[in-house]
């Protein structure tokens, strides 16, 4: 019998529609969700810095190993093949959930990775009670606003995004006190 | 005049911060009802602060911290006291606090529409960001 028989649920990579079970999502095409372990942190962070891109503040292990002790179930990769293919941070502070760190590994794109993270995440959120969740979307990256948009996402124009670096801020005034010395 | 006192958010005075936000043009969006308001004096305490003067509760701020990252919210004054650098020391509270639960970076939304605040969180250090906030509001 040919296998396409066997296997008549099939579902084609990055055509994840709305409405499949939770089951069938999380083990679309040999990709796994699940929650974050120590065991792969340097995965991970190999992962992250395998990136170009501007990095304010660096990740380091006993960033993770905090997240994880605070909310481990938050904290969520992706696995196909035995490897890291995406990580995302789910958080939640008890007012808003924010989405951080959505990164799909290179040779993993466009198999619906970064969707099936969202996805779990937000059953995960919601479970904790928030019902507003923020995804911060650089403006240069041309696929990021059409996916989260495609998630259901609206971005939100009356509003700027601050933000203040306390390490680099540390840093400096470090610099300054030496200086002065 | 005495200085308005900082302290925790209470549980009975949830009524009394909505009604401030709504006299100072904060939000409304879905979680403005007292339920969860009274969920976050009690799961969030040291992270909701209001400013008291001559028993009216006048300011409000919420720090959020999900250990990867600090927020500030609902930074709120009412309008009639303003200008007494309340704002800056709800703002150096929240942050404080923030600080020693591990924050290495704390975001602030401000709102365009609303020049004071692009103002005053580039007078408090904060830098503008690149990124443009996406939002969905989950179905309750």
């Amino acid at each position: 019998m040919p296998e396409t028989r066997l296997r008549p649920q099939t579902i084609q990579p990055g055509v994840c529609a709305p409405g499949r079970s939770r089951v069938e999502l999380l083990s679309m095409d040999s990709i796994t969700v699940r929650a974050a372990v120590p065991d792969d942190f340097d995965e991970i962070l190999d992962l992250w810095n395998s990136f170009d891109r501007h990095v304010g503040l660096e990740d380091r292990r006993e960033h993770l190993l905090a997240l994880h002790a605070f909310s481990p179930e938050l904290f969520l990769v992706a696995e196909k093949g035995g490897k890291i293919a995406g990580t995302l941070i789910a958080g939640w502070d008890g007012w808003r959930a924010q989405m951080a760190r959505l990164a799909t590994r290179s040779d993993a794109r466009r198999s619906g990775v970064a969707r099936l993270l969202v996805g779990e995440g937000e059953l995960r959120l919601r479970e904790r009670g928030a019902n507003r969740i923020y995804a911060l979307v650089d403006r240069r990256s041309a696929p990021a606003g059409p996916f989260w948009s495609a998630l259901g996402y609206a971005p939100n124009e009356d509003v700027i995004q601050y933000s203040r670096n306390l390490v680099q801020e540390a840093a400096d005034a470090g610099r300054h006190d030496s200086r002065s010395a | 005049m005495q200085d308005a006192t900082i302290r925790e958010a209470r549980r009975a005075e949830v009524g009394s911060i909505l009604e401030l936000w709504k006299a100072a043009g904060s939000g409304p969006s879905v979680t403005d009802t007292p339920e969860h308001l009274r969920m976050l004096t009690e799961k969030n305490h040291d992270l909701f602060l209001v400013s008291e003067q001559g028993g009216r509760l006048v300011g409000s701020i919420i720090g959020g911290w999900d250990c990867w990252r600090g927020h500030i919210y609902r930074l709120a004054v009412h309008p009639d006291y303003r200008r007494r650098g309340l704002a800056r020391r709800l703002t150096a509270e929240i942050e404080r606090r923030l600080r020693a639960k591990g924050a290495i970076r704390i975001y602030a939304l401000a709102a365009t529409k609303q020049e004071m605040g692009v103002k005053f969180w580039e007078a408090e250090g904060y830098a503008k960001s690149r990124d443009l906030p996406y939002v969905r509001n989950l179905d309750s």
